[in-house]
């Protein structure tokens, strides 16, 4: 197992600084030859949706920034599934909603340019349990 | 003996991130560990700011950091976007004749923290050698 940093993104998009602060982060720890690991956890998952529109509060869009991690060397990218099934079913309305990952990603940007791993909760444990270090913004 | 990396993301007053930060620092030392560098991020920048200006029984984390560097020598590295994004100013910095940055405190880019977790990462066999990144 190589050693990781793990950056867990936890926040939405365009209300706070910390959806990029973790993205810049990233960026700063694979510059010097850090292997980084991502992962969006809860309100994180609302910056892969592919319809985002933050022009119009003089924004740049977090989901175009995301696709550039690959270029960066971050190919290892984590979205927690209980967090998607959880917004998704608030948004929808519906409950229990059956297929409700393949609905979220086909409105979210990484089905084609990003892509990511979907993790449920026993692999998240793993996935932290084997982190050198961890970040969590 | 553990060597450690703190990482500080609050600013002072607003929270007690950086004096659990400080005191966990400093109960390090005291138990014998060390502390490779202070790092600070996001609003942790604040830390820095020679304007903060508290009443007398209140407590001055830029000052408590300053004694803290000068009793200990651990390096206070703050990540400079970061800092210029929130009005944090060292001299020399796009030509502003003033400053507010307290001298006890470098700018440095974010490298500087990855740069010594990812010595560690080399070093992952000498287990005694291996730095704990803490993030406050």
């Amino acid at each position: 197992m190589s050693a990781y940093l793990l950056i867990i993104s936890t926040h939405a998009p365009y209300h706070s600084s910390f959806a990029m602060d973790a993205y810049e982060a990233a960026l700063g720890a694979t510059n010097v030859g850090l292997e980084v690991r991502f992962l969006f956890q809860g309100n994180g998952v609302f910056q892969l949706l592919s319809a985002q529109t933050p022009a119009g509060i003089q924004h740049k869009n977090m989901a175009k920034k995301l696709k550039a991690l690959p270029l960066f060397d971050i190919e290892d990218i984590y979205v927690c599934s209980k967090s998607v099934a959880l917004r998704f079913e608030a948004i929808s309305g519906q409950n229990h909603a059956q297929n409700y990952t393949n609905e979220f990603f086909e409105k979210i940007s990484i089905s084609d340019e990003l892509e990511a791993q979907i993790v449920n909760e026993q692999e998240l444990n793993i996935l932290m349990a084997n982190a050198s270090h961890i970040l969590r913004f | 003996m553990q060597r450690f990396a703190i990482f500080v993301t609050k600013s002072p007053y607003d929270s007690r991130n950086a004096e659990s930060a400080l005191r966990f620092c400093e109960a390090a030392i005291t138990a014998g560990h060390r502390i490779e560098q202070v790092f600070f991020y996001q609003s942790g920048v604040h830390n820095s700011s020679t304007f903060l200006d508290l009443n007398t029984d209140e407590i001055n984390m830029c000052k408590r950091w300053s004694e803290f560097k000068l009793a200990n020598d651990v390096p206070l590295n703050l990540c400079v976007t970061a800092a210029a994004r929130r009005g944090i100013v060292a001299e020399d910095q796009k030509s502003k004749p003033d400053s507010n940055l307290a001298a006890a405190f470098t700018p440095v880019g974010m490298s500087e923290y990855f740069s010594a977790l990812n010595e560690n990462a080399k070093n992952e066999k000498d287990a005694a050698s291996t730095i704990k990144s803490i993030q406050f």
